[in-house]
């Protein structure tokens, strides 16, 4: 096989990995961000109708 | 059809839950700005998600996967620079930080406070009509997607339900949360859609060889499939002219710049910039890759544009379309929402209200907003279905957008750094920004009757390069020539 078909190749396969490892990483404590701007939002809500 | 009952059951609950979602989160929307950058409260992780979202729709598999499919390997080269564009911003927060720092919501809103309001009106009309030309071939590619994917075909009819279908259901949020609406349904779109990301590669790596892969390039374009100066799409001028719309335009593209201004400071923002960055390479040669597939098995011959749906539709199985389709329309989604958001913001905020002299109020302001995004909404179907592009869509997508980020990058970065940048400046860089993609665009449409010594004009890979080139050097030489009558205006970024 041509060497610069292999590097992109090569190029290819650790660009996937890493948008799915970084994608799952991103998932998990996005979750937990996610929690903390609905939140924060129901107590300035809630104390403005007070 | 190659859609079973199974299928059609999983797009339906999804589309259903989106819409759910999306307008339960009105109630967080008490003020301007909740609705604009939701209330500046986003952290990294779902910064990051929603931008990835953001960027990534149908139309941007349909265009990455069309350029993989005629260019082979040499257009991963596409997603190298993005990523490296991604990473200087994240690392040094050029444009992003400083832009946070001054809280403004849109980019236009800068020109007033360090130009002229004069600035703000054009360089607002300017990323308005650069960013609703840009967004006018989405709908289609989305509709030709779904079509082929779906086992509908593409013909006209079908193009028109399935776009006025997706309208229905974005509009519906969008114009009602606002940001919050596309935050929170982002980052479901986002989990959605990397889902889909993934059992599309899945079964497409299952079902080639990479051997056979790297001989199809090899064998159809030879050493233009894999090196990117060689291919006579790309060359050294598209390179350059990539590289440098790549930094411009991931910090001052609209639906981009807004998720770090919604951050919670300008460190978040440069953190949500790296964080994408490390999965930009990716995002571009997923599609890229399939098709490059889609080359191997169907060979050069087919319709570039529905080559990589094709090979979508001939691997996976049925039961998993379903799952696909929803992840690829949660994809776009993200990307609508926001990007209906951004335009109707800058239409709202900065040309509507300056033109009308009168302060809407934040209600007016919101509500004017929706009916410029149901507005912008109506235009996608009719020009998406009517408007044939005069180039490959990666290509026409870059042209419109380097109408807007060409001239609004010699004025931000000109005014962020430079501290002899004036009003002058700025509109010359605007208009000469804007006006080689102008030209190109409005030439393809009569590209029979222009005559030979003017061909160079409708090269869209130098009209994309040279908007960049001579926005910058207006800005100086505007700058420079004017600086005696009209002194520059300054503004503190530390209060």
């Amino acid at each position: 096989m041509n060497y610069g078909a292999i590097f992109w190749i090569v190029v290819y396969l650790i660009s996937t990995v890493l948008f799915f490892v970084v994608a799952g990483i991103i998932t998990f404590v996005g979750l937990m961000d996610l929690k903390f701007l609905t939140r924060g939002r129901k107590i300035q809500a809630d104390k403005s109708d007070n | 059809m190659n859609f079973t009952l199974f299928d059609w059951a999983i797009l339906f609950l999804y589309l259903a839950f989106s819409v759910f979602i999306g307008i339960r989160a009105k109630k967080y929307v008490e003020d301007m700005e909740a609705y604009f950058v939701a209330g500046r409260r986003v952290r990294v992780a779902l910064g990051s998600a929603t931008l990835i979202a953001t960027e990534i729709g149908i139309v941007t598999f349909m265009y990455l996967g069309e350029i993989g499919y005629l260019t082979g390997f040499s257009s991963f080269v596409l997603g190298v620079i993005g990523a490296v564009a991604f990473l200087i911003i994240g690392k040094t927060g050029f444009i992003v930080s400083r832009l946070r720092k001054l809280k403004v919501i849109t980019i236009p809103e800068f020109y007033e406070l360090r130009y002229s309001k004069g600035v703000r009106l054009l360089g607002a009309i300017i990323l308005f009509m650069g960013g609703v030309l840009n967004m006018g071939v989405f709908l289609k590619f989305d509709g030709l997607f779904l079509g082929e994917v779906m086992g509908f075909g593409v013909s006209r009819d079908v193009l028109f339900i399935i776009m006025t279908v997706m309208l229905i259901i974005v509009i519906s949020y969008t114009v009602l949360g606002g940001m919050f609406s596309v935050i929170i349904t982002d980052f479901m779109q986002f989990i959605v859609l990397s889902f889909g990301m993934f059992i599309t590669t899945f079964f497409i790596l299952k079902s080639v060889n990479l051997s056979d892969v790297a001989h199809a390039v090899l064998n159809y374009y030879g050493e233009e499939g894999i090196n990117p100066v060689l291919n006579s799409r790309f060359g050294w001028k598209f390179l350059l002219w990539m590289l440098i719309a790549s930094v411009t335009t991931s910090g001052l593209w609209q639906p981009v710049t807004s998720k770090s201004l919604s951050a919670e400071d300008e460190i978040v923002g440069r953190k949500i910039f790296t964080y994408t960055g490390l999965t930009l390479a990716g995002r571009y040669m997923i599609p890229m890759f399939w098709g490059v597939c889609a080359l191997s098995v169907f060979g050069p011959s087919v319709n570039s544009q529905i080559a990589m749906p094709k090979l979508i539709a001939h691997v996976v199985p049925t039961g998993f379309l379903g799952l696909l389709v929803a992840g690829m329309l949660a994809a776009s989604m993200s990307t609508y929402s926001a990007y209906l958001l951004a335009w109707s913001s800058v239409a709202t905020r900065d040309i509507i209200q300056p033109l009308f002299k009168k302060d809407l109020g934040e209600k007016g302001s919101i509500n004017a907003t929706r009916v410029v995004a149901v507005l912008i909404g109506l235009y996608l179907l009719f020009f998406g279905l009517f408007y044939e592009i005069p180039t490959t869509a990666f290509q026409y997508i870059a042209v419109t957008g380097a109408m807007y980020t060409s001239g609004a990058f010699g004025c931000v970065a000109g005014g962020l750094y430079w501290k002899k940048a004036n009003s002058t400046g700025a509109y010359v860089a605007l208009i000469a920004g804007a006006v080689f993609p102008l030209v190109f665009l409005i030439l393809s449409l009569f590209k029979n009757f222009i005559p030979e010594t003017l061909h160079f004009l409708l090269d869209v890979n130098l009209s994309g390069f040279l908007s960049f080139i001579l926005a910058s050097i207006g800005m100086v030489v505007g700058s420079i020539l004017s600086g005696k009558t009209n002194p520059p205006k300054e503004i503190n970024f530390e209060k």
